[in-house]
């Protein structure tokens, strides 16, 4: 190889794109020729500023989350399409809120979670009231699905009630507990057919805090005003998984 | 429950925060290296991820996410510009005037004289402006192989050209770019040649909607 040669393959040489047997070709030259060794030196320096400097040039943090937000809300769960009316008047400016927003994103794909929201902010009261044995003796002949306790009671978490009903279409059970005096509650419902993505994700209504996980084949939204982290500790295995 | 499974698309979303997210930097630097503009750069990151996220079920494991995120992001630029009134160059056209432009320059001369350690003295800056000068194809190609690392094979297939198309950009690019160093650092002389070139050069480097002097 001569001073020409090397030239011509100092881009490659430089790049990583040489074979190894060029390669020490050109590191033999190189090794030979204090011209070329100042070249290739140089050259390789340079590249080493350029680098360093451009690679300064970072995302900017409102980049970094506005994208993080988008690609959330593409995220979301995906259901069949549900249409008021309502059951409950108190509820349908917040459904009428979520409902124009889940439905601008997904035309086909309207959220449980407007649903569920409601739900726990209806005036009516559960239709059984009673702990977790006279609850579970009432679904096991009103429930419309294969309904499974949602929560374990312990660490003051208890279930007082539950109630058969639809949320926005969709069957559903939905659980009333008591935290240290504070109500919240989950409803259970099938996910509608061909929906296969339900990630479990958080959300805030009204002032709610909404969990929404799957669990053993079926949806569970959680709705209260609890703290997002009491609520990671309630479905632990939901977040976990 | 037949379709319902909750495993698979949690599994790809993870993938996704995993294999996708990390390289937004990267993302924006490209995005810049096309766009030149702050806003337009972010608006392109944004489509991009969202297209990406949409389609990585066509992203193959194993390969370089990277490069994938990048020829997302070019050909989404590239669709903006045709939908716009913005011209696409020929390569043909850029050629001759990088050939122009480099008309009487000599690496070997440059990196044997003292300028060399001025040159390795350049601020962010000076360099960004050097860079920035570049036509468009020519500063891709310069970002995506010495600050991105790709190689010429990924390159390639992110611009849609073959590698010898690289290799020459690459070529050109980076002496060009070089050159635009010296002169501004004021260690060589404009000559004739080059301002013809770089007057043609300059309409070329404005003839996209917003290239205000921000970024690569
Ligand atoms: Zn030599």
């Amino acid at each position: 190889m001569d001073c020409d040669v090397l030239s011509r393959y100092l881009d490659l040489y430089l790049d990583g794109e040489l074979a190894i047997e060029e390669r020490s070709e050109v590191e033999a030259h190189v090794r030979t020729c204090d011209a070329c060794r100042t070249v290739v030196t140089a050259e390789a320096r340079f590249r080493a500023v350029l680098r360093q400097h451009l690679l300064s040039v970072r995302a900017p943090g409102s980049l970094r989350e506005q994208v993080r937000e988008r690609l959330e809300v593409r995220r979301r769960p995906a259901l069949t399409a549900w249409m008021p009316p309502l059951a409950y008047a108190a509820a349908v400016a917040a459904v009428a809120v979520l409902g124009y927003v889940v439905i601008a994103t997904y035309p086909k794909a309207p959220d449980p979670v407007a649903g569920a929201v409601a739900a726990h902010m209806a005036a009516s009261g559960p239709e059984v009231s009673g702990d977790r044995d006279q609850v579970d003796s009432f679904l096991r002949t009103h429930a419309p699905f294969s309904y499974r306790l949602p929560l374990q009671d312990g660490e003051g978490i208890r279930l007082v009630g539950a109630r058969v009903t639809r949320l926005n279409g969709v069957p559903a059970v939905v659980y009333q507990y008591d935290r240290g005096g504070r109500r919240f509650s989950v409803a259970q419902y099938q996910p509608p057919e061909g929906v296969d993505e339900v990630p479990p994700r958080m959300d805030h209504q009204d002032g709610y805090t909404v969990a929404t996980y799957p669990d053993r084949g079926l949806v569970q939204t959680l709705v209260g005003d609890l703290p997002d982290g009491e609520i990671s500790q309630i479905v632990p295995a939901a977040w976990s998984r | 429950m037949g379709s319902w499974t909750f495993g698979r698309r949690a599994r790809e979303r993870n993938r996704f925060d995993i294999e996708a997210m990390p390289h937004m930097d990267a993302a924006y630097r490209f995005a810049l290296s096309m766009t030149r503009d702050a806003a337009e750069a972010d608006d392109l990151v944004q489509e991009t991820f969202l297209k990406a996220l949409r389609s990585f079920d066509t992203f193959t494991e194993g390969t370089n996410c990277k490069a994938w995120l990048f020829r997302i992001l070019r050909n989404t630029w590239i669709n903006r510009l045709r939908s716009g009134s913005r011209e696409v160059m020929s390569d043909e056209a850029m050629e001759a005037i990088q050939d122009a432009s480099l008309a009487g320059w000599d690496d070997r001369a440059f990196y044997r004289t003292p300028h060399e350690s001025s040159v390795l003295r350049a601020t962010r800056d000076e360099i960004l402006a050097a860079l920035q000068s570049l036509p468009g194809d020519f500063r891709q190609a310069v970002v995506l192989s010495d600050v991105e690392g790709l190689s010429y094979k990924e390159i390639a297939d992110v611009m849609g050209t073959p590698i010898g198309t690289v290799m020459s950009r690459l070529y050109r690019g980076r002496r060009l770019m070089r050159r635009r160093l010296a002169r501004s650092l004021g260690l060589e002389e404009a000559g004739e040649d080059d301002e013809a070139g770089g007057e043609v050069l300059s309409l070329f480097g404005s003839r996209a909607k917003g290239e205000a002097g921000h970024g690569l």
